[in-house]
């Protein structure tokens, strides 16, 4: 009996050590994986404000990992649509099916991907905003500096998404996620970019003489307050024409980098380092690819441009690329590399907004001083003050199809001006008639809330 | 808490008590009762004791018992449990009466206890060894369950080589987590994750994050000849006493363990070969095709085609790709040896064993080597300890199937290629495939996705008999473990591929490791007493159990040509993920047994976990159940009517939230070399909580003629209460979800009906029967957020599943939209499914066995065929030709290729023969002088796995399939899997 008891004390022992307190109680998990946000918006240090805007650099980009590769398909869909190019896939026949308007876009396939990855902008955008406008640890100047980067960047977002989506609106307040305001019409929102980058305009006056954040190198010229606020001009300008208003263009425009003398191609530029945690330029294509998606020039590009147009250089011959009843020789040659940078804004498509506004505000001869600029640079025959209005307007666009191509300017410019039929749609080889989109659907889930929550 | 043990003290040193052993000799052998051949494996077992043997494989024993012990007990699955006076004698000699359904054999109740089947309050499924692997060899423990298990939907993600099984009980009980049961193994709660390789990475098949290829889940791990039993929690009602992460049922893997008696050695060789189940087929092209066909590729231009077809055949050169890339006809080996016995202080099972698996593509298959250890030992009287120790290396060659964005899938690219193109290597290099993107024989051959898995099992089981004697005894049982998983995969895609050539920086490899490790302990406390004709059984103790989860990865892009390190590739990336778990639970269990007449238990078991938001609250899961057993009644007179038990059980269980879904983060992202934090579209919801299942489950139990025949009929209704689910936000709030938002309830209603018959019992010739029906239905009750798409897919065009009220989530719903509504399609669940099971043993030594599974509806959304559709390789793609009032030609595959989203959702219904196998078995006696004298038994016999399908479907080469692996909605869509195969074989089977 003795033998059983000290087993059974031991065994009892043993159990009952178990029974300590950090053998029953659970400790809080913090995340292992991820920083926490809510640590990045009470009392943030400049520091942590400083990530968020390093942050807001590379998520203007749109093409971080889990983005669903926003600019591709930003720069891509209006390319498809506007005939600039096309995407002839062999392993996704939707490029041309949905976005050459042969069946209708279904607005939960990937196509609509790049509107996720600029709301995601947006927020990264306003979480800046927020956390400066709480931080009781910078200056007012500072706090200026950071808001008015977060309300350009947030613009700039807005800006690429109505372009996109235009005459179905877009939600403009989207402050609390659980309770955003409803979506606005086009014109509303269009105001309300414009309104933002006035904000963000009169917090730069305010932010004294340098940026609180480091800037990227693709904005080394734009550095300071007041030249960041040029960058925000150039924005406002392209956010003026948009509903074609002339005057307000014209004053952006003057405010912002515009230079007749400045190369064509002066400007901010999304800039790419390469692997994760960066990321690489995914416009770019390798020469003559044989993969599966592949993107290729309009046939137009080549039997459109004038003769002697040295922007010929931005497609290259390649061998026949023919799927889903479509083909094409050329391929679109613009960046070098798969780090090269894009374009954010450029001076012509600045000197081409003045150009289109001084000949809408009755001041023709800047107008033609501004067209010539550029053909003159680009090897084609110059304009005249003889010419008509409407022979200047045409040369704008013909200048903005070619100095803007594949950037996602052309369908946008057509459309508001109300000339999508100078487009002619095509017929595949499999007998399908296309058409030209007016703008993508409202995503599926965005429709879905309005639905749950009238 | 601490009470507890203090008491747990008290009560062992209070109730010790000792008894004196004196022990005799009891012999004899176990016949059949219809044909005299000894019945090996009969469970002999001295009366109210634990000690006990096994018989021999001619069916003789022997027995050390004590020499008060009265009765020996002889059970085996299969028969009739039977008893025999051993007062006056030392030999026995028993015949067992053959039984359909086992009544006595014992299911699970409670963490440490049992019940007999016959008073079991649920209907819990078992599949014995015999019924497991004793027919034919399914490459893996899950899918050796196929249609052995009533209620569950078990389907085959795809093809490949190494499993990739998904299972289902009783219908979805998540939409956003797993719908996979939860596995114990001995004791330890199993890893049964399937990791990510990164294929669908964009540096190789660019097909997105969701995993589309149906990876291996780890249950492929387990040598399924080591299991003894396997028994099935369906529901909540029989699962509650495990608690939160009970809602997808429980699977309790039992292993073999040894028995007392000489030593047995079993070794099994099963030799066989495995090929492609079903063909598409592929329609060959001539001048008139290529003209009429518009989307040419190639050359772009029908002149160019036209003069490719020419030369080709010319030179006849047309070829049956299909026939190339998946005619392959793999080896298949399985080799077992295990040894057996013990005295009556130890007993040992030890077994190794090795599945070497070849595939119907070359260059692909799945190995398996495992050794297990299991050892028990009386050490006291009163103390019995058990130790398993399983040690697996598993690995497989999956290649590069289902979908690719960059055509890097040879199933992909084969329904674009015409046959007269000419992809064959030339010296060694493979010619571009102008008609996609990669060149589908080039992958085949060139192209690497491996994974490796060393695994290490390791349980241990205390019993302490606190208290023993006739009327009452109190059981300490404690049982642990680990289970230590390392996953190890590799990609690789050399630089001068066809796809790899189409990125900057071309070539890419990726080394993964998966580092998993459970951990658990149970101490359960069980109290035993005979309170007259009324036994008592009552439980506590406590659960706590981890999990750890380390999964890395480096991947390089831009290759040295020949170079697989991705620490010298141009672009290099790291990928680390952490995931930490803890529950603990504990619980208390109240049984009474009136009789075996009444049968009634009462139980509860509360929960915490780390993955819900406030750690340590408690979330409790009641459960009760009551049986019947109306014919045991003195009150009872008909005779031929054996059983007639009617029995209802309720119970909770819980569903665990994922990993994380209460946290908010900020994501990094780096520009200019400088690191940034940028928006993470999730929104952690702060108030997460378990899913909560309620399920009522009510049956009649009958059996006819000593059981001859037995018909068992359970009706279950569960309620998925606060459906976790990430809540849809406006993804234009830069938000596109609350995860772990409790969004609605759901339910699941089903019938399981079981009929088993010894319809013919001779001497020499025997026939069982087992038919087994079960339905479900489903349907979301509640919803406190939008209607929202859920899980996976291409698209509403070609059919998604939503979340809408009163709507099953597996149904199908599609273009077009109609006043924002899609428009609702077939469901994805079948109607209903049956199988089969039929047993015939003739002339004593004969055994010829085969099983039917047929799943009557069942809708796919497939896009498989509209690859081949566009191809224009489809079969029947030129068939039925029409002139269009315009006088366009179009054919049968040219207006499918048009079709709208109706023509995706395919009727996936099948009848298959999932097993069938003829035995040959010589007993001692037939063996002879020579190989009598070291030979018990001999066994010959072949058998197919998968001979025949039989099905509508002509959305892809097999009904049964899910792109995206298992998950509860979104499993049923077919984008160029990888075909299913047949498999024969010829086994052998000695025991010494």
């Amino acid at each position: 009996m003795y033998k059983y008891l000290t087993k059974a004390l031991c065994l009892g022992g043993m159990v009952l050590s178990l029974g300590s307190c950090s053998f029953f109680e659970l400790e809080d998990v913090s995340d292992p994986n991820f920083p926490d946000r809510s640590a990045f918006l009470a009392n943030p240090t400049k520091s942590q404000l400083d990530f968020l805007a390093t942050g807001i650099f590379s998520d203007l980009r749109t093409n971080g990992s889990g983005t669903g590769q926003g600019i591709l398909l930003a720069y891509q869909v209006p390319g498809v649509i506007g005939r600039e190019i096309y995407v002839l896939s062999t392993s996704d026949n939707r490029y041309v099916t949905e976005l050459l308007g042969i069946t209708p876009i279904d607005n939960a396939n990937f196509l609509s991907g790049y509107f996720g990855s600029y709301s995601s902008a947006r927020r990264s955008a306003r979480t800046l905003a927020d956390a400066a406008g709480n931080s009781p640890q910078i200056t007012e100047e500072q706090r200026n500096a950071y808001l008015g980067f977060a309300n350009t960047a947030e613009a700039y977002a807005m800006l690429v998404l109505s372009d996109l989506q235009y005459e179905n609106g877009l939600r403009v307040d989207v402050s609390d996620p659980l309770k955003p305001g409803k979506i606005l019409p086009y014109p509303q929102v269009v105001a309300a970019i414009k309104d933002k980058l006035d904000l963000a305009a009169t917090q730069f006056a305010k932010a004294g003489t340098t940026l609180p954040f480091p800037v990227p190198s693709g904005f080394a010229n734009f550095n300071t307050p007041a030249t960041m606020l040029r960058f925000n001009r150039a924005l406002a300008a392209r956010t003026a024409i948009r509903t074609n208003k002339y005057t307000e263009a014209l004053a952006a425009v003057q405010a912002s980098f515009f230079s007749l003398t400045a190369a064509p191609t002066a400007g901010p530029l999304f800039n790419y380092g390469g692997a994760n945690p960066d990321v690489f330029n995914s416009l770019f294509q390798v020469p003559n690819s044989k993969g599966s998606t592949v993107v290729v020039a309009h046939p137009s590009f080549v039997t459109d441009i004038r003769p002697t147009d040295t922007r010929i250089s931005k497609v290259r011959k390649r061998d026949l690329r023919a799927t889903t009843g479509l083909s094409s020789e050329f391929e679109p040659a613009i960046y070098a590399s798969n780090t090269a940078p894009i374009p954010v804004i450029k001076n012509e498509e600045l000197i081409l907004i003045a150009a289109e506004a001084y000949l809408n505000t009755a001041n023709k001869a800047k107008a033609v001083e501004a067209i010539n600029v550029l053909a003159n640079f680009y090897k084609v025959a110059p304009v005249t003050i003889a010419d008509s209005d409407a022979k200047l307007l045409n040369e704008i666009l013909y200048h903005r199809r070619y100095s803007l191509f594949y950037e996602g300017q052309r369908w946008v410019d057509l459309r508001r001006l109300n000339r999508l039929g100078d487009i002619t749609p095509e017929t595949t080889s499999d007998g399908k008639k296309t058409s030209v989109l007016k703008q993508l659907p409202l995503p599926f889930a965005e429709v879905q809330w309005d639905v749950a929550n009238p | 808490m601490k009470h507890f043990f203090f008491m747990v003290v008290f009560l062992m040193t209070c109730l010790l008590q000792q008894a004196v052993a004196q022990d005799k000799s009891v012999s004899g052998r176990v016949t059949d009762g219809a044909n005299g051949s000894g019945v090996p494996g009969v469970t002999v077992l001295a009366k109210g004791t634990k000690i006990g043997t096994a018989t021999n494989a001619d069916g003789q024993f022997t027995l050390s018992v004590p020499t008060a012990t009265t009765t020996l007990q002889f059970s085996s699955i299969g028969y009739k449990t039977t008893e025999r006076d051993i007062t006056s004698t030392a030999t026995v000699d028993v015949s067992l009466a053959v039984e359909a359904r086992n009544l006595d054999e014992v299911v699970v109740t409670g963490l440490g206890t049992s019940v007999a089947r016959s008073n079991s309050a649920n209907n819990v499924a078992s599949i014995s060894a015999a019924e497991l692997v004793g027919n034919t060899r399914p490459a893996t423990v899950d899918a050796a369950m196929y249609g052995k298990l009533s209620g569950a939907v078990i389907t085959q993600n795809s093809g490949a080589p190494g499993g990739g099984i998904s299972v289902q009980l009783r219908g979805p009980s998540s939409i956003s987590n797993s719908t996979e049961p939860l596995y114990i193994i001995d004791g330890v709660y199993a890893n049964n994750s399937s990791y990510d390789s990164g294929r669908g990475a964009s540096a190789f098949t660019a097909a997105g994050g969701s995993r589309q290829d149906g990876a291996t889940n780890r249950m492929s791990d387990i040598n399924p000849d080591d299991i003894e039993s396997i028994e099935v929690l369906k529901g909540s009602s029989a699962a509650a006493i495990y608690g939160t992460r009970a809602n997808n049922g429980v699977i309790i893997i039992t292993t073999k363990r040894g028995k007392t008696g000489r030593t047995q050695v079993g070794f099994r060789q099963d030799v066989g070969v495995t090929t492609i189940l079903r063909r598409l087929g592929q329609e060959d092209w001539t001048e008139n095709k290529i003209r009429n066909f518009g989307r040419l590729r190639g050359t772009g231009t029908v002149a160019g085609e036209i003069a490719r077809l020419n030369a080709a055949q010319a030179a006849g050169q047309i070829y049956d790709y299909e026939d190339e890339i998946f005619g392959n006809t793999g080896f298949l080996s399985n080799t077992n040896l295990n040894v057996s016995g013990g005295s009556d202080k130890i007993r040992y099972y030890i077994s190794g064993s090795n599945a070497d698996e070849g595939s119907i593509v070359k260059n692909l298959g799945f190995r398996r080597s495992s050794i297990r250890a299991n050892i028990n030992s009386d050490i006291s009287k009163n103390l019995e300890i058990g130790t398993q120790t399983n040690y697996t290396n598993a690995s497989n060659q999956r290649g590069f199937t289902n979908n690719a964005n960059n055509d890097a899938s040879v199933s992909y690219a084969l329904p674009y290629l015409p046959s007269y193109a000419n992809l064959f290597p030339v010296n060694g290099v493979y010619p571009d495939n102008e008609y996609g993107g990669e060149s589908p024989l080039a992958i085949r051959d060139r192209a690497v996705n491996d994974e490796k898995t060393n695994r290490f099992i390791q349980t241990g089981t205390l019993n302490y008999y606190l208290l023993r004697n006739d009327l009452t005894t109190l059981r300490l049982n404690v049982q642990g473990g680990v289970d230590y998983t390392l996953t190890e995969q590799e990609l690789y895609l050399p630089d001068d591929l066809q796809s790899q050539r189409a990125n900057a920086n071309p070539g890419a490899s990726r080394y993964s490791k998966n580092r998993q490790l459970n951990t658990n302990l149970n101490t359960i406390l069980v109290l035993q007493h005979q309170l007259g004709k009324v036994g008592l059984t009552s439980q506590a103790g406590f659960v706590r159990l981890s999990q750890n989860f380390d999964g890395s990865f480096t991947q390089g892009e831009g290759l040295i040509p020949g170079t697989r390190n991705p620490a010298l590739a141009k672009i290099q990336t790291l990928g680390q993920a952490f995931t930490r778990v803890t529950d603990i639970g504990y619980f208390v269990q109240q049984e009474a047994n009136f009789d075996d007449k009444v049968i009634a238990a009462l139980g509860v078991r509360a929960d915490k976990s780390t993955l819900n938001s406030d750690e340590n609250k408690m979330y409790y899961f009641p459960k009760a159940s009551l049986a019947l057993n109306i014919a045991k009644f003195d009150f009872w007179t008909i005779d031929k009517v054996s059983q007639f038990k009617v029995r209802a059980a309720y119970g909770e269980t819980g569903g665990a939230a994922g990993f994380g879904d209460y946290f908010s983060r900020l994501l990094s992202v780096s520009i200019d070399n400088r690191l940034g934090l940028r928006n993470s579209t999730l929104i952690g919801y702060d108030k997460v909580a378990p899913e909560r299942a309620t399920e009522l489950e009510g049956g009649v139990d009958l059996g006819f003629f000593n059981n001859r025949l037995t018909l068992e009929a359970t009706v279950y209704r569960k309620n998925v209460k606060g459906l976790i689910l990430t809540r849809p936000l406006a993804p234009s709030t830069g938000a596109t979800s609350v995860t772990g938002f409790p969004i609605g309830d759901m339910v699941n209603k089903g019938i399981e009906l079981g009929l088993a018959v010894t319809a013919i019992d001779r001497p020499n010739f025997r026939y069982n029967n087992r038919t087994q029906f079960w339905l479900n239905r489903t349907e979301v009750t509640k919803l406190d957020v939008g209607t929202q798409i859920v899980g996976p897919g291409f698209g509403n065009f070609f059919g998604r599943n939503q979340l809408k009220l009163n709507e099953s989530p597996t149904r199908w719903f599609g273009a077009p939209l109609v006043n924002g509504q899609l428009t609702p399609y077939q469901e994805s669940q079948p109607k209903f499914q049956m199988t089969f099971a039929n047993n015939f043993t003739i002339m004593k030594n004969i055994d010829f066995s085969f099983l039917i599974h047929v799943k009557e509806g069942g809708y796919n959304s497939t896009l498989t065929q509209l690859l081949y559709d566009e191809g224009g390789t489809t079969k029947d793609f030129s068939n039925d030709p029409q002139t269009a009032p315009d006088g366009t030609l179009t054919t049968l595959g040219e207006r499918r290729y048009n079709q709208e989203t109706g023509g995706f959702i395919q009727n996936a219904s099948y009848m298959k023969l999932r097993e069938v196998s003829l035995y040959y078995t010589f007993q001692k006696a037939a063996l002879g002088e020579t190989f009598g004298r070291a030979l018990e038994r001999v066994k010959i016999g072949v058998s197919g796995n998968n001979l025949f399908l039989i099905t509508p479907y002509k959305g892809g080469y097999d009904p049964e399939v899910s792109a995206f692996g298992s998950r509860p909605v979104g499993g049923n869509i077919d984008l160029a899997a990888f075909p299913s195969a047949r498999r024969m074989f010829f086994h052998l089977a000695l025991d010494f």
